[in-house]
């Protein structure tokens, strides 16, 4: 009976904020449909940007396969130089969000302005256009197919390519022949992700592709300018919404698909050596271009923020100035904005991270009904952020009254506060904090908690005593990772921010938009240096756990 | 077939020198066993003759052709060897057929001429009709004869193996190491055999390399090694001997609080100074029940065909092995005699 209870109040807000808005959404966006009186016939409505998104995530996900996909091969499984530099510059970018390095990539290759251009004297490459969407979304998801390739390769016994150069191989056929065969399903679900990445993006094709000539406009483009327009907007923003669920769906479950079918099963070797392939008179020239590209794509977008932060407006490069930095940050907007961000992100995680063990712990005790809450729980994860957004701004627009037993009642009023914000964000990122608490208690000591028990404590006593140290400083790491994305977030922000009201993302967003891009490079600056010190604090931390 | 032969050969991870100068001449046909201790050196010193590994001095050839050393590095596809991993190394995206025949893909040999040759391997190794299977459908010494039909296809001119038994059990080592003798008279190839267990090598091998420490501590045939070691560190570790140190004096063995009257097969190696010897005693060359010597039996283990004691006095022991003695209590004294030992 306790039982019961306990797994129905952990049930109840996940039904009444994931499923319930979802299906609302759902049945809403269907009925539009049948209804229909439409401005335009469905499919010239939704031929073009639907057109547009999967161009700019299959791009996106082809460069990011290309990119990740080849330096986790030449990073882990050869004797390549830079192997310091090339690591993180792979690793880290998806922290920074996507928007970010469309304001560095403006500043570098804006057709009149930029600093590559004016560099070379021509326009060498304008940022203004599919192109200059695609290798920004895919530059940005380099570490979605690095990431998974490294895992996977860690666990290739290095004698297997020894045998294939024992075989008469030669250095690179050995690695095509071996390691890429083995990891390829790990590429391939990576280059899934970074296509769900760049198809649900929303600042990044928005800031480049509304000046593009002719303009980009994707599906996410569309139920936001949809959204401008007030109610009527909201119908068709609810169509625009289903075809990126039907490419979040159709991707995801093609990825589960190729990943069964492609596994190869082998024994996992004891203590696997970590030597690698010489490359010979390669060395050299493969170390370069990787170097290269990894700068080209991560650090120069960077330093050009910094220099545009620091430039007098029609000034010469090498006339710097601090002064937009005191104007933007001494500006009471900029630190409303920041506070706002701070608060509410610092809110998301605390709520991802509670909730999120709350999530794994009945995934481990309520058998498959757990798993199934766990499941739920994990979907708005693979969403668009637009798709959850608009789902939530149908369902609480209006408020919805609880009356319990005749007596207490309360009111749910979310619609134009903040609350609608934070709780959208929280429902995205429920899955980090459930998957990393689920992942912290397989690995804890369960003798712990069972000697308190032995020593008389309650359940809950031995899970604080026992328990709960040891996961501990995992939920922490996934809270900071939530914090992070959260306080940084704009794809969800840009719609559910009450009117007057600024949170870091959207505030970027408008000063990039709006012609005020000296002032969108200070802000970017500030925010490429708070993630890094955070994460290098968080590495420190975790390298003293270690020793 | 073809010879090797390493001069001078050096290696160091880091810091650390593994392989200390190594020269050795390894004859064309010849069954050549790397034996020694783990750690010592003898995996590395397999993979600088493979090329997976360069030295850092020193020169490697291959049939008189050098392929290491003095600036030269022929890479391992063009060196012409097969080789056994000790982790067997068996591709696990490719079928037995498959593992067995990319070898002779790589040689662009026609596929019509690929079948029988993957199927004389196959043959070879005892492994026909597991020409579809997956590895993960193997046992393990399966994959241990799927590892040598690989390394056989290409016909190498020498074959390496890194202990390829030791991830089996004693049974399956057994006959195995019979298949491979059987095997090695069949082929007439050149064998690099690296083990760090003398069984195999005293079994197998024409000539033993006896490594310590990156260093050789004896080349000579297992008969050699096992009667005349060179050094104390050979003595022991092939012959498992006692080691003893101390002096001689009047025909008699001072060591470690022991006296022993020396017998009469005593073989002396290199110019031993009387004051300080190290006296190297098999446990076969140990009488029990016989001389004047009293030790105390500390226990006494019965292995079937033999019988091992151990011995002891003071804070010394000795091993020693024969028949299954009723009066040798775990406890009691007894009296034993040497009648062979070396002196160093
Ligand atoms: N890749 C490596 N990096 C650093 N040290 C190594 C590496 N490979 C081997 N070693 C060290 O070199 C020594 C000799 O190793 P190895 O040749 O594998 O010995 P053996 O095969 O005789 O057991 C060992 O101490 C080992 O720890
Ligand atoms: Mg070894």
């Amino acid at each position: 009976m306790k039982r019961v209870f306990l797994f129905l109040a952990l049930a109840a807000p996940i039904g009444a904020f994931i499923l319930a808005p979802i299906g609302y959404w759902l049945t809403q966006a269907l009925s539009t449909l049948s209804g229909a009186r439409l401005p335009l016939p469905l499919g010239d409505m939704l031929f073009s940007p639907l057109w547009a998104t999967v161009q700019t995530g299959v791009g996106s996900a082809l460069l990011a396969l290309f990119v990740g996909g080849t330096a986790a091969i030449f990073v882990e499984r050869t004797d390549i130089f830079f192997k310091g530099f090339l690591r993180p510059a792979f690793t880290l970018p998806t922290a920074i969000p996507p928007y970010i390095w469309a304001v560095g990539w403006v500043a570098l290759a804006n057709p009149k302005t930029g600093y590559l251009n004016t560099l070379l004297g021509v326009t060498w490459f304008n940022v203004y256009s599919p192109g200059g969407i695609i290798g920004v979304l895919g530059s940005a998801a380099v570490p979605l197919v690095y990431l998974p390739t490294v895992a996977a390769l860690r666990r290739i016994d290095p004698a297997w390519e020894e045998a294939a150069r024992l075989s008469g191989a030669g250095p690179l056929a050995a690695l095509l022949h071996v390691p890429v065969r083995l990891v390829w399903p790990a590429m391939a679900s990576g280059a899934a992700s970074a296509f769900l990445y760049a198809a649900a993006s929303f600042g990044v094709p928005y800031l480049l592709g509304v000046a593009a000539q002719p303009p980009t406009v994707t599906l996410t483009m569309r139920v936001y300018t949809e959204l401008l327009l007030g109610p009527t907007g909201l119908m068709t923003a609810t169509l625009f919404c289903l075809p990126l669920f039907a490419l979040a769906a159709v991707t995801t479950l093609g990825t589960q698909w190729v990943t069964q079918k492609g596994q190869v099963r082998w024994a996992a070797g004891k203590g696997l050596g970590r030597r690698v392939q010489p490359l010979g008179s390669l060395r050299p020239a493969l170390a370069g271009v990787l170097g290269l590209a990894a700068s080209v794509f991560f650090v120069l977008p960077l330093m050009a923020i910094v220099l545009a932060s620091l430039q007098r407006v029609g000034g010469q490069v090498s006339q710097l100035t601090f002064a937009h930095w005191a104007e933007v940050l001494g500006n009471h907007r900029t630190i409303a904005a920041l506070s706002q961000s701070a608060l509410l992100g610092a809110g998301a995680a605390l709520g991802v991270t509670v909730f999120g063990l709350l999530i794994a712990l009945a995934a481990e005790s309520f058998g498959a009904c757990g798993r199934a809450l766990k499941l739920v729980a994990s979907w708005p994860y693979a969403l668009p952020g637009t798709v959850l957004a608009l789902a939530l701004v149908l369902a609480f627009s209006r408020d919805i009254r609880f009356i319990f037993a005749n007596r207490v009642a309360f009111v749910l009023a979310l619609n134009g506060s903040v609350g609608l914000l934070l709780l959208a964000w929280v429902v995205k990122h429920l899955a980090l904090g459930a998957q990393n608490a689920s992942e912290a208690l397989a690995q804890a000591d369960r003798s712990l908690p069972e000697a308190a028990r032995v020593c008389g404590a309650t359940p809950w006593q031995a899970f604080f005593q026992g328990t709960f140290p040891q996961v501990a400083p995992r939920l922490g790491a996934a809270a900071t990772l939530t914090f992070l994305i959260c306080a940084t977030e704009l794809t969800l922000a840009v719609l559910l921010v009450p009117s007057g009201y600024d949170v870091l993302g959207t505030l970027i967003f408008e000063m990039q938009s709006y012609g005020d891009p000296a002032s969108a490079a200070v802000l970017s600056s500030a925010l490429v240096l708070v993630v890094a010190a955070v994460l290098t604090f968080v590495g420190a931390l975790r390298r003293k756990e270690r020793a | 077939m073809a010879s090797v032969s390493l001069e001078g050969l050096e290696k160091s991870y880091g810091a650390t020198p593994v392989v200390k100068g190594l020269s050795l001449h390894i004859a064309s046909g010849e069954f050549l066993a790397l034996l020694g201790p783990s750690g010592c050196g003898k995996t590395t010193t397999l993979r600088v003759i493979a090329g997976l590994e360069q030295a850092h001095a020193g020169r490697v050839s291959i049939g008189g052709q050098p392929v290491e050393g003095d600036g030269q590095y022929v890479p391992p596809e063009r060196r012409q060897l097969g080789m056994v991993f000790q982790s067997y190394a068996v591709w696990p995206h490719l079928t037995v057929e498959e593992n067995v025949a990319y070898p002779l893909r790589l040689k662009k040999v026609s596929r019509a001429d690929i079948a029988p040759q993957v199927a004389a391997a196959l043959a070879q190794v005892r492994l026909t009709g597991l020409g579809a299977r997956r590895p993960d459908q193997l046992s393990g010494g399966q994959l241990q004869r799927v590892a040598l039909a690989r390394a056989l296809v290409g016909q190498p001119k020498v074959l390496l193996l890194d202990e390829p038994l030791s991830n089996l059990d004693a049974a399956l080592r057994d006959e195995l190491r019979a298949e491979l003798g059987h095997l090695r008279s069949q082929l007439g190839l050149t064998f690099i055999y690296v083990t760090h267990d003398q069984s195999e090598a005293l079994g197998l091998a024409d000539r033993i390399a006896v490594l310590n420490e990156g260093l050789l501590e004896q080349l000579a045939t297992p008969h050699d090694i096992y009667h005349s070691p060179a050094s104390p560190f050979v003595a022991r570790f092939v012959g498992g001997a006692t080691l003893l140190k101390g002096r001689v004096d009047e025909g008699q063995l001072h060591a470690d609080g022991l006296t022993l009257p020396l017998p009469g097969d005593c073989r002396r190696v290199g110019s031993t100074r009387s004051e300080h010897v190290t006296a190297a005693i098999r446990s076969e060359d140990v009488v029990l029940g016989e001389g004047s010597t009293q030790l105390t039996v500390l226990a006494r283990l019965f292995q079937g065909s033999t019988t091992e004691y151990r011995l002891r006095w003071g804070e010394h022991f000795l091993r020693a092995h024969g028949p299954w003695r009723d009066d040798a209590h775990p406890g009691r004294p007894i009296a034993i005699r040497v009648r062979r030992l070396t002196l160093f």
